[in-house]
């Protein structure tokens, strides 16, 4: 079979043409395959395809049209005209950051700690390099947040890593983000303590002069991200979306399982930390225990920046501790997506879904699988980054 | 006697484990790894060398039967067929578990710093059940304990009673809304700071400063809430924080006070008096110097701790020499809990920022027993006195029938400075002895 795309030849993309000329300046082979590859519509024959639900079709057909995916399948007609791209290994989803602080230095209003009305988006530089960095990492959506250095530094907004300028926003008010880690604290300045923090969210929303967000997330229609690291921070979380009517997806707590069991009680998703190397023994048998559970999770970077997300990396090393496989890649996708309310057109490959399209030469959960290509809204958008 | 005594007890606990043997329901709680011990229906034997009621009875040897969290029986050579036996010797005594009147722990935060009055602040709500000082207490013979908040503000909010191993739920919090906690003296005032030059640009800059600033706070705060119910009444709105204060003085509820020297003990029970509170001493040091206007007072007084710290030396540094703490307590004594009970001040034992450390409650004790205090009374004031105070005397305190399975096996004669805990039992559960 041949293989269509070459690792290194992907620099023709019309979204990266300006930063071509800027970066590369040489003139790097532009195969014909990838030229096709901006065409509205086109298919892709893969050896397999996942599509982030936890469904697995072999040799199976993505058609894209106009961005979005039209269908796919084993054995779907290719209609007539259509390019055809083979890829000798495995098509996913885009995969999703569900916190990040990406696009700039200045997303924290450090004056107050509870600073609801303040938006990411608003803040928010596009062309921060570590966009491009995570889009190489196969990360095509990002829930973009303030950095946690305030009980609520503001809400946060999702962003897609490339693409048109005007629809890398997908939503621009997507959560409120709320800090009951130590994090958020800072001693010269109120709250300091996490009992203080407890009172003055439940003074905030309980007074009927509070700001919109707040109004909005107590009625349920803005999703609060709650932080909480121990595990009476992440009790004190359960406890307050009880009280205070939060849609509560509950943030970065050290030891997932205990978390679980109190997020179960509550219904409350969990988004994880990526697992690390240097995790303690007790980190890594938490991560591990949450085995298959039908729980929804979802993974945050929680990163300021930087050189790569470390998601997929995370999630494989939780597998490695016991994570159900199907679960973890999920969590990286379809889960994520949920989570966000974007499950309409964000985290699985399914007919309407945006074509954000993550080809890989093996099984993403291993860690000397490569990335060898990315599209976002249909368009191939990586420049031909290794897989990170 | 005795033996008709021993021979009652048997006689119960069988019928007990008869009526178990019936199938009596015991709920399942699956879902809590660590509740496990509890829903083991085998019933535990322990024997050692001497059992202390804590009710004035001492039981040589002793035994005590253990069951689902409840004590069965208490007695002298009881027996139990299909019971677990836990054997510790002729020279191990069992007393209750220790309650620890005064913990200000320092893994939950010091005081909500922004503002020196938080009535509403409940220290419940910043528990961490992972913390390793559940360990130390337990360590110190401690199953049950009142958690302070920190003297950092004036008015600093509501502790919490605990026992001193956490749960998966809720269980292991016996009071989330205990007593209000407030702090004469001059650590509320320490760390804030006289804007001189430049721009304010932290919240410490603000009165007071001083411990005359200090009791103002107080003063004010009582004094406006009086204001505001008055205005309340009349249709007024709603003042949360003064709210509490006014329910407080309506109801003649307790406030705690944190008080070391002489002229802070006089300030709190002055306070109290024109607030119409009943009065909690916390620490007390120099309580000795005047223990009849303690009497008079009918305050209750949570003496502790007592430091090995040779008077006239300092230790510490910064301007004025030493931390708060040293300047504060460098006028302790190591008989005080003597020539507090010769003087007849009943109190209970506490050990504030000591209590998970090695120089926590089993160690108070210890150094009262040795400078004077009687063994009985100092047994007292670390079960049966802070138990009545805390309201959790009808479940811990004593070794009783149907009370809770806490107590502390130890390895001699208790409060013995070479005497330990060899075993801590919560509710039933040995704590795991690997992880203390």
């Amino acid at each position: 079979m041949m293989r269509l795309v070459d690792s290194r030849g992907s620099s023709c993309s019309r979204s990266t043409a300006r930063r071509v000329s800027l970066w590369l300046g040489s003139a790097l082979a532009c195969s014909s395959v990838l030229a096709s590859a901006q065409e509205a519509t086109f298919a892709v024959q893969a050896k397999k395809v996942l599509t982030g639900t936890g469904e697995a079709i072999d040799s199976a057909v993505v058609l894209v049209e106009n961005g979005k995916i039209r269908a796919v399948g084993a054995g779907l007609a290719i209609p007539a005209g259509w390019t055809v791209h083979q890829h000798d290994g495995v098509v996913m989803p885009g995969m999703i950051d569900l916190g990040a602080t990406l696009g700039g230095s200045e997303l924290l209003e450090n004056h107050e700690s509870l600073t609801p009305d303040l938006r990411v988006a608003e803040g928010l530089d596009l062309w921060d390099p570590s966009f491009a960095a995570w889009l190489g990492a196969g990360v095509t959506s990002v829930y973009v947040i303030p950095p946690t250095g305030s009980v609520i530094p503001g809400s946060g907004a999702v962003v897609k890593t490339a693409g048109a300028a005007a629809q890398r926003i997908v939503a621009a008010e997507a959560g409120l983000e709320i800090g009951l880690n130590a994090g958020a604290r800072r001693r010269d300045r109120a709250p300091t303590s996490v009992q203080g923090t407890a009172l003055a969210l439940r003074d905030l929303f309980g007074s009927p002069e509070a700001q919109a967000s707040v109004q909005r997330a107590k009625r349920g229609e803005l999703a609060v991200f709650a932080h909480a690291d121990g595990v009476g921070e992440v009790r004190l979380a359960a406890q307050l979306a009880k009280e205070l009517g939060w849609k509560a997806r509950l943030v970065g707590p050290a030891l997932p399982d205990q978390a679980l069991a109190i997020a179960r009680g509550a219904a409350i998703p969990l988004v994880l930390r990526p697992l690390d190397y240097g995790a303690e023994e007790r980190t890594r048998r938490s991560y591990g225990a949450l085995g298959a559970t039908p729980h929804p999770l979802g993974f945050a970077s929680l990163a300021q920046g930087g050189a790569e997300p470390g998601l997929r990396r995370g999630a494989a090393l939780a597998v490695r501790a016991g994570l159900d496989p199907a679960i973890a890649l999920r969590a990286l996708t379809g889960g994520a997506a949920a989570m966000l309310g974007l499950e309409a057109r964000l985290g699985t490959i399914a007919p309407g879904r945006d074509a954000d399209l993550v080809w890989l030469d093996g099984d993403p959960l291993d860690l000397g699988t490569r990335i060898v290509a990315v599209f976002v809204d249909g368009k191939r958008a990586d420049r031909g980054a290794e897989g990170h | 006697m005795l033996a008709l005594f021993t021979l009652c007890f048997a006689a119960l606990s069988f019928e007990a484990l008869s009526l178990e043997a019936q199938g009596a329901a015991v709920p399942k709680l699956a879902e809590d790894p660590r509740s496990a011990a509890s829903t083991d229906t085998r019933p535990i034997l322990i024997q050692a060398g001497a059992v202390i009621d804590a009710k004035g009875q001492r039981f040589a040897p002793g035994s005590v039967l253990v069951k689902d969290g409840k004590i069965l029986a208490v007695g002298s050579g009881l027996v139990a067929e299909n019971a677990e036996l836990r054997e510790f010797g002729a020279r191990a005594v069992v007393t209750p578990g220790l309650i620890e009147a005064n913990a200000e722990l320092e893994p939950l935060e010091r005081a909500e710093e922004g503002v020196e009055i938080t009535p509403r602040l409940r220290l419940a709500d910043g528990l961490d059940p992972e913390s390793r000082a559940w360990a130390g207490l337990r360590r110190n013979g401690v199953t049950s304990a009142f958690l302070s908040p920190s003297g950092r503000s004036v008015i600093s909010g509501r502790g919490a009673v605990v026992k001193t191993m956490p749960t998966a739920d809720d269980r292991w919090i016996l009071d989330a809304a205990g007593a209000l906690k407030a702090t004469t003296g001059q650590e509320p005032s320490g760390g804030n700071i006289v804007p001189r030059f430049g721009r304010p640009n932290s919240i410490f800059y603000r009165r007071p400063t001083t411990r005359m600033g200090v009791t103002w706070e107080f003063r004010k705060a009582f004094s406006d809430a009086q204001l505001y119910a008055a205005a309340r009444q009349a249709g007024g709105p709603l003042d949360p924080d003064a709210q509490v204060l006014a329910d407080l003085m309506a109801s003649k509820g307790e406030i705690r006070m944190r008080a070391r020297l002489l002229q802070d003990i006089r300030t709190a029970i002055r306070l109290a008096e024109e607030f119409g509170l009943r009065l909690v001493i916390e620490e007390g040091i120099e309580s000795f110097r005047s223990p009849e206007e303690i009497l008079a007072a009918k305050a209750k007084l949570i003496y502790g701790p007592t430091l090995f710290q040779p008077a006239g030396i300092v230790f510490g540094f910064g301007f004025g020499g030493g931390s708060v703490r040293q300047q504060e307590t460098d006028r302790n004594y190591l008989a005080t809990p003597a020539r507090l009970h010769a003087a007849g001040v009943e109190f209970a034992l506490g050990s504030a920022e000591y209590a998970a450390s090695d120089r926590g409650l089993a160690h108070q004790a210890a150094i009262a027993v040795h400078f004077g205090l009687p063994r009985e009374v100092a047994l007292r004031a670390c079960t049966v006195v802070p138990a009545t105070w805390l309201g959790i005397d009808k479940r811990v305190g004593t070794l009783e029938v149907g009370k809770d399975a806490d107590l502390v096996v130890w390895s001699g004669e208790p409060f013995e400075l070479a005497t330990r805990p060899v075993a801590v039992m919560v509710d039933g559960a040995f704590a795991d002895a690997q992880e203390d």
